[in-house]
């Protein structure tokens, strides 16, 4: 293979991961939420959830209020989480500390379960000293549901070396192709 | 060449393609379906208005008659139904704590006719002491997951609501902590 | 796998898993269980796995008749040229 032949590959490779960006970008601004869609990675939703699972989210202006499905993050933890809102309190607007606190819990499990079950403050969820979420610890409210297609990327998570196999694999593919 | 390396990457590739479809298919029969649901509730009584560590704590028990059958299609997994209360103070103008809430994920549990009280690890709790004489509305609502697709959600409000003027408590409420 | 055969494979590939795709989804939805649509759709996966990706003789029946190779074209011209 020539080096034209190689420069029109990379600028093809490059072509389809520049593409696959700016529709996440799009995604992005069209759903207000910093990560559109996310993959459910610890038991804590079950039943409703299990590790796997592909969430999509929006954000929007709407205020956070009970009930809604939210994935946050906590300072110190590299994970977002999902959880149920289950307690807001909402300053005045135009109050000197203009926020909204939210207390978040894991979903109840049937009668017998286990200790996922008291308020994420009760189990120690939150940084130290942290009692609430606040709005922009907030990444998005749960919209949409399709079951385990994400088990792929948790298999990436717990052993990297799939990861960099599959890339490389993929890679070669694409360099080596003759379209 | 048409080796069998291809064949199976143009079998895996219109494979899931045709899934994919038939899984926005299934979503979208979500669409046609209109939810007939019966979200009765009421408040039976106020059980108990303490004062706990500088925030006010108030005890409810409600009564529900819920009917929520007509929820569950082929594309749903569980219903997620749960009772909030809603009240307004000087200091935080919403105000919202699930007092109640209800995994179904058959049929035959969705529905719920009994008395219920704010258990563990529930609490209707507000940030300072403003909940005596407060007026607040209670909602039933209900979320669905779906197997795939949207998720759905519903609910109704029951207005009008006033909590006691002075802090009280029946037997069953433990008596709060006024330091603090 | 000669080349009405490759495209014998390629067609029935897809036509097969359409209709897996709408008998399984059609079960689905008559069955309320989105579990049996699953199952139907993998069958019908699995069949057209097994009639498309192995080279089995249907896929032979038209081979292409291939010119003579050079080798063979020479040794058929040389006699004329020695008559001469």
């Amino acid at each position: 293979m020539n080096v034209r032949q190689l420069m029109l590959q990379t600028l093809n490779l490059g072509l389809i991961i520049t593409s696959a960006l700016i529709i996440w970008k799009s995604l992005i601004l069209w759903t207000g939420s910093e990560s559109p869609v996310v993959v459910v990675l610890s038991g804590s939703m079950e039943p409703a959830y299990y590790r796997g699972d592909i969430l999509f989210l929006t954000m929007g202006r709407r205020p956070v209020r009970v009930g809604e499905v939210v994935v946050f993050n906590i300072e110190g933890r590299d994970i977002p989480i999902v959880h149920r809102v289950v307690k807001v309190h909402e300053r005045r607007p135009g109050a000197r500390d203009e926020e909204v606190e939210i207390l978040t819990k894991a979903c109840p499990t049937p009668p017998g379960g286990d200790a996922n079950y008291g308020n994420d403050y009760e189990g120690q969820l939150y940084a130290d000293g942290q009692r609430w979420l606040n709005r922009n610890h907030i990444m998005g409210r749960v919209i949409g549901f399709l079951p385990s297609v994400g088990r792929v990327t948790i298999i990436m998570n717990d052993q990297p070396i799939v990861k960099y196999l599959l890339i490389g694999v993929l890679a070669i593919f694409v360099l080596t192709s003759k379209e | 060449m048409h080796n069998l390396l291809y064949r199976s990457n143009a079998l895996f590739t219109v494979s899931t393609t045709v899934l994919g479809v038939m899984c926005l298919l299934t979503a979208l029969t979500d669409l046609t379906h209109r939810p007939n649901v019966r979200l009765d509730a009421s408040v039976r009584s106020v059980d108990g208005l303490q004062r706990d560590y500088g925030d006010d704590r108030a005890w409810l028990s409600i009564k529900l008659d819920l009917d929520l059958r007509d929820l569950f299609t082929w594309n749903t997994k569980q219903v997620f139904v749960y009772a909030l209360a809603e009240w307004a103070t000087p200091r935080n103008h919403v105000n919202q704590a699930m007092v109640w809430s209800r995994i179904v994920q058959q049929p035959r549990g969705a529905r719920v006719k009994e008395v219920v009280r704010i258990e563990y690890p529930y609490a209707l709790t507000d940030q300072g002491v403003n909940l005596r004489g407060r007026e607040y509305n209670l909602t039933v609502a209900w979320e669905t997951t779906p197997v795939v697709g949207a998720l759905h959600k519903g609910g109704r409000q029951l207005g009008g609501l006033r909590l006691p003027d002075d802090y009280f408590r029946s037997a069953n409420v433990p008596r709060g902590h006024w330091r603090g | 796998m000669d080349f009405k055969g490759q495209k014998l494979a390629e067609q029935l590939c897809l036509y097969i898993i359409l209709a897996a795709g709408a008998l399984a989804f059609a079960t689905g939805w008559y069955q309320g269980s989105f579990a049996a649509m699953m199952k139907v759709y993998g069958g019908g996966v699995a069949v057209a796995m097994l009639a498309c990706v192995p080279d089995w003789p249907y896929f032979n029946k038209q081979p292409q008749s291939w010119l003579p190779s050079q080798k063979e074209a020479l040794a058929s011209a040389r006699p004329m040229q020695a008559a001469r």
